[in-house]
């Protein structure tokens, strides 16, 4: 998934360590391979290559996904959308633009047979991207493995910005996972005590290996197709990291009366959000 | 498509000062600078070409050169071919514009030409650059350069002694991927280069349709010793050239092996071959060429003690992915009894440099045409009467190795190059 994964287990041994390791590998290499976006031998691929033509039908795994994100998608008032890639690639090119997909990507454009657990693409321009939740996804995976093996204690990150933990660190009472602040790296702007539980993190700027700020334009408002250009950052505390990975893309987009809407209906969760407005910096905290 | 190579063009020539930023880059790849001079668009400044050969080769770098003669000030004036399908070809590619021969010689007595392109089979490029050098014109030759030691040697002397222009169709030397991968080679990040493997895999019997039984060698001249050392001079020559040029100069010896044990069609050429070349600093440059199975491709692999590189799929990995700072604080934090905050939320980590798992891209993947930048520099070294001489040494180089691999392979030796071809 392009990124980095770390696993800390502080009181496992190291047979059990690599066995353990050798299974999330084999898990997270299984999940690559299946739901790849650009690769042509993936599962996904068949399915955005044929689902506009002929009706597809899932498996349970990828069913079961994909009624996920069609929930998180109606609770998020439709921020959350799994089919924006095809932008985010237009932008890359010389040309085209969002313009030319008029109103033809969006959710709404999957049509989901529930009795017989297919799908069809309302049109030709419609592709399924597991992107935004593949990080989550795994850990959830992951967090099976580690409840058969009876780890008590882990501290998991995929790419920095997808956190499983289990129980506490072992110094500590919980995990203290501390969330940048965008304009002042010294300084976190929030620290998390994550017990037992995920965190995911998202934002549309990030600090690379350099230690400087750099912008990227992955997340896309489905409502005006555009990439979101304010400095922002959400993060998400959860006890599924699956949930945690979808909301945090959902709030980013959302205003303060959804988020507080979501909140209200999800007890035990913590939402956070950073918005830079040109260095005055607005956080809210909701729990 | 023009608006677009402009565009760029120009994000390239930003990209080539990038590289001259760096003394050390640009002294090994002088001949990228003329590229980032400025165009002129006085028709004094014309350069007028002539290409022979309008094979499939000749074709594509007319299409090339039509597509942007008004950008780069050049004009092809005349074509020559001596099979009259493709002469026809040449004629609706130049919209008439060209004049035509199929005899070379007259050709070349043709005033102004100043230089002229080759694009005929490879027996046919060593007397046919020679006699373009003695009409005083600069040339532009395809890969490889001649069939026999002696003709390649010949060549590279008529270039020297005439002082005109020899540049060797390798256009890698002009891809944006391969220049940017040459360079942090160079500048170490993939540690000391220690091993090179290349290969060309195809899956297919390289036979062009023949029209008529008598035109056979003409037409399939790749398949006949006569006219061609197949895979040697037609594949790899262009990656001996990239071995070369990563390893700053040519090897010290050559061993090999090939045969026919696939297309057993009356080809006289092998179907498959395997060599080492070995370089002075001990480093060995493992290559093979099938033409039974494709699954493999075409690449290069570069390795060193610190990384590797895969230049034809323009990826690069890490022996020793970058760890994640927080994570090695974390691990400390335990170890010592401390508990702190573990500072590792934020957007997701993306790899910024030479790593991991499916490794990363060398160079951003600029849609910029290696062929057009190299006739393009072509056309502005005429202007310049000269070209560096690097240029032409690489494709001397690469071209005696290939006919000496030839011949390591036919004697089952390993062989070095005799003084009277070195260069
Ligand atoms: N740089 C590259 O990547 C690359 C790619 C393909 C070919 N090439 C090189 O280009 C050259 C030509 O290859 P091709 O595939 O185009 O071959 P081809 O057989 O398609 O074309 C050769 C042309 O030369 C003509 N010709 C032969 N003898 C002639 C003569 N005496 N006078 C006039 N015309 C003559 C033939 O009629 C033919 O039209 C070769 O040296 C080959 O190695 C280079």
């Amino acid at each position: 998934m392009g990124t980095r994964f770390n696993a800390v287990f502080p009181f496992c041994n190291d047979e059990l360590g690599e066995r353990i390791f050798t299974l999330i590998k084999n898990e997270l290499n299984r999940i690559e391979n299946k739901y790849s976006y650009f690769d042509r031998n993936s599962f996904l691929f068949r399915i955005n290559k044929s689902a506009y033509l002929n009706e597809f039908w899932l498996d349970e795994e990828t069913y079961d996904l994909l009624i996920y994100c069609r929930d998180y998608n109606s609770l998020t008032k439709g921020k959350f959308d799994i089919t924006l890639r095809p932008i985010i690639e237009s932008l890359n090119e010389e040309q085209g633009g969002y313009n030319q997909f008029g109103n033809k990507l969006g959710f709404k454009n999957i049509i989901i047979n529930t009795a017989k657990k297919s799908i069809r693409f309302e049109n030709e321009l419609v592709r399924i991207d597991f992107g935004a939740i593949g990080k989550g996804y795994a850990l959830q995976r992951i967090n099976k493995y580690l409840d058969e093996f009876e780890i008590k204690e882990a501290f998991i990150s995929f790419g920095g910005s997808s956190l499983l933990t289990k129980g506490k660190h072992p110094n500590g009472n919980c995990w203290k996972v501390s969330i940048p602040d965008l304009n002042n790296q010294s300084e976190p702007s929030h620290v998390f005590n994550i017990n037992d539980a995920s965190l995911s993190i998202s934002s549309n700027y990030y600090y690379g290996d350099s230690g400087k700020l750099k912008y990227k334009n992955s997340l896309i408002d489905p409502d005006s197709y555009k990439p979101l250009k304010e400095k922002k950052l959400s993060a998400v505390y959860s006890d599924s990291p699956l949930e945690a990975e979808l909301l945090s893309t959902g709030i980013i987009l959302l205003d303060k009366d959804e988020i507080e809407k979501i909140i209200k209906s999800k007890p035990g969760m913590k939402f956070l959000t950073v918005n830079d407005k040109n260095g005055v910096v607005e956080k809210e905290f909701y729990e | 498509m023009n608006d677009l190579f402009i565009v760029n063009r120009r994000e390239f020539i930003k990209k080539v000062s990038l590289i001259g930023g760096s003394a050390a880059a640009l002294a090994s790849m002088p001949w990228l600078k003329v590229l980032a001079e400025s165009d002129t668009k006085s028709p004094s400044d014309k350069v007028r070409l002539a290409l022979i050969g309008m094979g499939d080769r000749g074709k594509l770098l007319t299409q090339h050169i039509e597509s942007f003669s008004s950008i780069i000030n050049a004009e092809l004036v005349a074509i020559c071919d001596d099979y009259e399908p493709n002469l026809k070809a040449g004629i609706e590619l130049t919209k008439g514009k060209a004049k035509t021969f199929t005899d070379y010689r007259k050709l070349l007595e043709e005033k102004n030409i100043d230089a002229i392109i080759i694009a005929t089979p490879l027996h046919e490029h060593a007397h046919m650059t020679i006699e373009s050098f003695n009409s005083g014109r600069h040339v532009f030759c395809e890969k490889a350069m001649a069939r026999t030691m002696d003709d390649t040697k010949l060549m590279y002397d008529a270039h020297r002694s005439s002082g005109k222009i020899l540049q060797v169709g390798h256009q890698r030397m002009f891809n944006p991927v391969y220049l940017d991968a040459v360079k942090k080679i160079h500048a170490g990040d993939i540690g000391q280069v220690t091993q090179i493997r290349a290969y060309w895999h195809r899956n297919n019997d390289w036979r062009r349709p023949v029209p008529s039984p008598e035109l056979e060698r003409k037409i399939n001249w790749r398949h006949y010793e006569e006219y061609s050392a197949g895979l040697l001079t037609e594949l790899a020559s262009h990656q001996i050239q990239v071995a070369n040029w990563i390893m700053k100069e040519p090897p010290v010896s050559v061993m090999g092996t090939g045969s026919i044990n696939f297309w057993k069609d009356g080809r006289e050429v092998y179907d498959n071959i395997a060599m080492i070349f070995s370089y002075p600093d001990g480093t060995q440059f493992i290559y093979d060429s099938v033409t039974s199975n494709k699954h493999y491709g075409c690449e290069e692999q570069i390795m060193g003690n610190k990384g590797s590189m895969e230049l034809e799929t323009n990826k690069i990995f890490s022996e020793n992915p970058p760890q994640a700072p927080a994570i090695l604080q974390l691990i400390n934090d335990i170890e010592k009894d401390v508990f702190d905050t573990i500072p590792i939320g934020g957007a997701s980590w993306v790899p910024e440099t030479a790593v991991q798992y499916k490794g990363n891209f060398i160079s951003e993947n600029y849609k910029m045409d290696e062929v057009k930048l190299q006739l393009e520099a072509f056309v502005k070294y005429i202007r310049k009467g000269k070209a560096p001489e690097i240029l032409s040494i690489e494709g001397y180089n690469s071209s005696i190795w290939t006919m000496l691999a030839e011949q390591a392979i036919k004697s089952g030796e390993k062989l070095t190059l005799p003084d009277k071809y070195k260069v």
